[in-house]
């Protein structure tokens, strides 16, 4: 299995923001089974509750800052399929959107975290969300309400190529 | 092999910030708080603990992984499932049963 991550470190959001964005390639390819998901916020030391979701989003995707992926076993020769990109398209990722973009997004998986607890999603293996290849819909790490303050936030997932 | 972290056991602050002491952020965490679904803890000696992505699978067969314990973005050698702070201790469950952090290491 092959392994990486996206990762948006100490950003500034824009308010309800898409923190990491994920979307599989055309088919055929590799499908994206989401391994984990965190986030994290170290802006200042005050205890404060903040919604977050992991969501499906159809286009138009969200408008985001391009990541390339990240290898988790650096001696792996091969880069993800996955490319970083700014649109958001079949077989891109990226960071801390801009803009939302009009695609309806699903909830998959929502919760609520203390800020100065941090957020960690670890699926056990009948619970890993695997996005097919082809699929019309990404995946994003979502704040559904605007964090406060809006600086400081860390957050990313890890994927595998399966 | 590991699984995002170097030889010595040390994984890499840049890739994953959050294994580290980030910011103003110096409280300590509250009792009973467990990781996950926090992501990490702040014990009174100002260390800060999580789950690594490294992961056995004594437990698969009933769908529990375990993955490695990292404090202060190190392997401690440890596997566990969950990290909850308790009565100012750390303690990790996982399939070796309870075991606590006396300072050194888990018993």
């Amino acid at each position: 299995m092959r392994e990486f991550s996206i990762n948006a470190d100490n950003v500034t959001v824009a308010g309800t923001t898409t923190l990491a964005f994920i979307n599989p390639p055309a088919a055929p390819s590799i499908n994206i089974q989401i391994l984990r998901a965190w986030s994290s916020f170290s802006a200042n030391a005050t205890s404060a509750q903040q919604r977050i979701q992991i969501v499906s989003q159809v286009t138009a995707f969200p408008t985001l800052t391009s990541y390339t992926p990240r290898k988790k076993k650096p001696a792996d020769p091969n880069a993800s399929v996955i490319t970083g990109n700014t649109t958001g398209a079949a077989g891109t990722c990226g960071i801390n959107a801009s803009s939302e973009g009009a695609g309806t997004k699903t909830v998959e998986y929502p919760d609520v975290f203390n800020v100065l607890n941090g957020w960690l999603f670890v699926p056990t293996p009948p619970e890993y969300m695997i996005w097919p290849a082809g699929s019309s819909s990404g995946l994003g790490l979502y704040f559904p309400t605007a964090p406060n303050p809006t600086n400081g936030w860390t957050g990313g997932m890890v994927y595998a190529e399966v | 092999m590991t699984f995002g972290a170097a030889e010595d056991g040390r994984y890499d602050h840049k890739l994953f910030p959050f294994m580290r002491r980030q910011g103003e952020q110096t409280h300590v965490t509250e009792a009973y708080v467990s990781v996950p679904p926090a992501l990490h803890i702040t014990d009174s000696e100002g260390a800060l603990w999580t789950l690594g992505f490294d992961y056995n699978e004594r437990d698969w067969t009933v769908g529990r992984w375990e993955y490695d314990v990292v404090r202060n973005g190190a392997k401690t050698g440890e596997f566990a499932r969950t990290i909850e702070f308790r009565a100012g201790k750390v303690i990790i469950f996982g399939s070796d049963g309870r075991r606590v952090w006396n300072g050194r290491q888990f018993v």
